[in-house]
C-alpha cells in the first residue's frame, strides 16, 4: 500500500472514530442493537465475519456500556452453554409449579370452552352430583395461591403448593355447587389434600354440616361429611391420581 | 415418563405442551435445574446471586408458559428457553439498576474527575492526530489499546482478547475487551481535551 494510501485509510478510521465519540445513543439504538444481539452473538461465536454483518451492532456496542453489559453477559453465557460449562450447583432450588399452572390456565383457557367441557363432565343421579375430571380438564382448573381459612398455621406450610382449583362462578354454580382444591403435600410430594368445600344455595354456617361428599379414585372409594362450612378433606390421595379424580356430592334434587 | 427421557429438547419441548398434568409437571420439573442454571451463570457475578437465579428461573418458566406456542423449533426448545431466561435475568438486573458491574459504574460515574481529564498543557491539541491524543489520554494503557487496536487497526476483540490475555496472564474474553472499550469510549466523551479536539471543525 502506499505512502498516501495508509495516510487515507488512517484519515478514514480516524473520521469513523470522530463520529463515534460524538455520538449520543437513543433508545431507538439500543432497542435495534438489543434485537439483533443474539444473532450477533451466534455469529461471533461460529468465527463468521460479524463485525462486517452486524457492523451497526459492533458500533453501537462501543457507543452504549449498557448494550455492551448485556452483550458480554448474553456472549459469555452462550460461551458457557456451547462448552457445557454453566454455572455449576450444589443445591437447586424447588420451583413453583402453582405458578406454571397459573400462567397455563390464565393463558391457554378458552373462556367458554372449558366451561361447557367442565358442565358435560357433571352428572347428577338421583340425590347425587357427580363430577368426572379428566387429563383434559386438570389444566384448566385455576389454581389460586390462597389457602382454606380453617387450615392450622403449620398445615399451611405443608399444603402451600395449590395444584388445581375448581371454583364454579355463578354461571356453574347450579350444575356444580362446590369448591375443589387439591394442595401437594410437601411432606410427601408424590400426595395431595384434596378439599371439597359444598356451597348449597339458602344454606349457611352451621347448617352446611354432614353432607355425605365421596372421592373415587382408581377405584377407591372414600367418603366423609362436611363440617359446619361445608367443608371435607381427604389426605393423601396420589398426585398421579388427580386426572381421573371423581368427586359426588348428595344434595337434594330441585 | 423418566426425567432422563426429557433431556432431549424435541421430546422436552412435548411433554411441556402435554394436556396429561402429571406428564407436563414432570416436564417442567425437568427444565427448571437448566433454568436456573443458566439464570446463575448470568447474575453469578451479584451479592445474592442464588436467590435472584431462583427469582429468574421462577420468572421464566412462567414467560415459557405464556408463550409456548411461540417457539417454532421443538429440536431448539433448549436454546429458546435459555433466551427467555436470559432476557428475565437481565431485566432483573436492569430493575435493580445492577446491568453494569459495580465497578465499572462508580467509575463510569466519576470518570470527569477534574484532576485526570482536565485540558493537557500541549498547546495546541487539534493539530493532533487522533491516534496520538488518545495515545497520552488520562486513560489505562490496557483502555488505550482496545480503543486504538478496533478503531484505528481494525483488530478484532478475539485479536484483541489473545494478546491482552497474554499480557495479564490470565484469560481475557472478548466480552471483557468489548464492556473495556464502551467504558473507555464514554470517559474519552468526557475528556476536555479530546472534545476540543472534536470541536475544532
Amino acid at each position: 500500500m502506499s505512502k498516501q494510501a495508509t495516510s487515507d485509510h488512517e484519515a478514514e478510521r480516524e473520521a469513523r472514530l470522530s463520529r463515534l465519540l460524538r455520538e449520543k445513543p437513543d433508545e431507538i439504538a439500543c432497542q435495534n442493537c438489543l434485537a439483533q444481539l443474539d444473532d450477533y452473538v451466534a455469529a461471533q461465536l461460529a468465527g463468521r465475519d460479524y463485525l462486517a454483518a452486524f457492523s451497526n451492532v459492533a458500533y453501537h456496542l462501543d457507543a452504549c456500556l449498557e448494550c455492551a453489559a448485556v452483550y458480554a453477559r448474553l456472549y459469555e453465557l452462550e460461551l458457557a452453554a456451547a462448552g457445557g460449562r454453566l454455572a455449576a450447583v450444589m443445591h437447586i432450588p424447588a420451583p413453583n409449579l402453582s405458578v406454571l399452572l397459573s400462567g397455563r390456565s390464565r393463558f391457554q383457557r378458552d373462556g367458554s370452552s372449558w366451561k361447557r367441557d367442565l358442565q358435560e363432565s357433571v352428572q347428577r343421579m338421583g340425590d347425587w352430583l357427580r363430577l368426572q375430571l379428566s387429563a383434559d380438564l386438570l389444566p384448566l382448573l385455576h389454581p389460586t395461591p390462597t389457602l382454606a381459612a380453617l387450615r392450622a398455621p403449620a398445615d399451611s406450610e405443608r399444603y402451600a403448593e395449590t395444584l388445581l382449583n375448581l371454583e364454579p362462578d355463578e354461571a356453574l354454580r347450579p350444575d356444580w355447587p362446590a369448591t375443589v382444591t387439591a394442595y401437594r403435600d410437601s411432606h410427601h410430594p408424590e400426595e395431595c389434600l384434596i378439599e371439597v368445600m359444598v356451597e348449597l344455595p339458602g344454606r349457611s354456617w352451621p347448617d352446611l354440616a354432614g353432607i355425605p361428599v365421596i372421592l373415587v379414585t382408581a377405584g377407591q372409594r372414600r367418603e366423609a361429611l362436611t363440617d359446619a362450612w361445608g367443608l371435607s378433606a381427604f389426605a393423601g390421595v396420589p398426585v398421579s391420581h388427580l386426572p381421573d379424580l371423581t368427586i359426588e356430592i348428595r344434595t337434594p334434587s330441585a | 415418563m423418566d426425567r432422563d427421557d426429557l433431556t432431549d429438547s424435541a421430546t422436552l419441548y412435548a411433554a411441556c405442551r402435554d394436556a396429561e398434568i402429571v406428564r407436563q409437571t414432570a416436564a417442567y420439573e425437568a427444565l427448571w435445574p437448566y433454568l436456573y442454571r443458566v439464570a446463575l451463570q448470568v447474575v453469578r457475578d451479584q451479592p445474592d446471586a442464588e436467590a435472584l437465579a431462583q427469582d429468574c428461573a421462577q420468572e421464566s418458566l412462567l414467560r415459557i408458559v405464556q408463550q409456548l406456542d411461540e417457539c417454532r423449533e421443538p429440536a431448539a426448545f433448549h436454546g429458546w428457553v435459555r433466551r427467555i431466561a436470559f432476557h428475565a435475568a437481565i431485566d432483573a438486573l436492569r430493575q435493580r439498576k445492577r446491568l453494569i458491574p459495580l465497578d465499572e459504574a462508580e467509575e463510569a460515574a466519576t470518570h470527569s474527575l477534574a484532576g485526570s481529564l482536565s485540558p493537557a498543557a500541549t498547546p495546541d491539541p487539534t493539530a493532533e492526530t487522533l491516534r496520538a491524543l488518545i495515545g497520552r489520554a488520562p486513560i489505562s494503557e490496557r483502555s488505550r489499546r482496545v480503543v486504538i487496536g478496533r478503531w484505528l487497526d481494525d483488530q478484532p476483540d478475539e485479536k484483541l482478547a489473545q494478546a491482552e490475555s497474554a499480557l495479564a496472564g490470565e484469560a481475557v474474553l472478548p466480552s471483557h475487551i468489548q464492556v473495556t472499550r464502551a467504558k473507555d469510549i464514554a470517559r474519552l466523551k468526557k475528556w476536555d481535551t479530546l472534545r476540543l479536539w472534536l470541536g475544532r471543525d
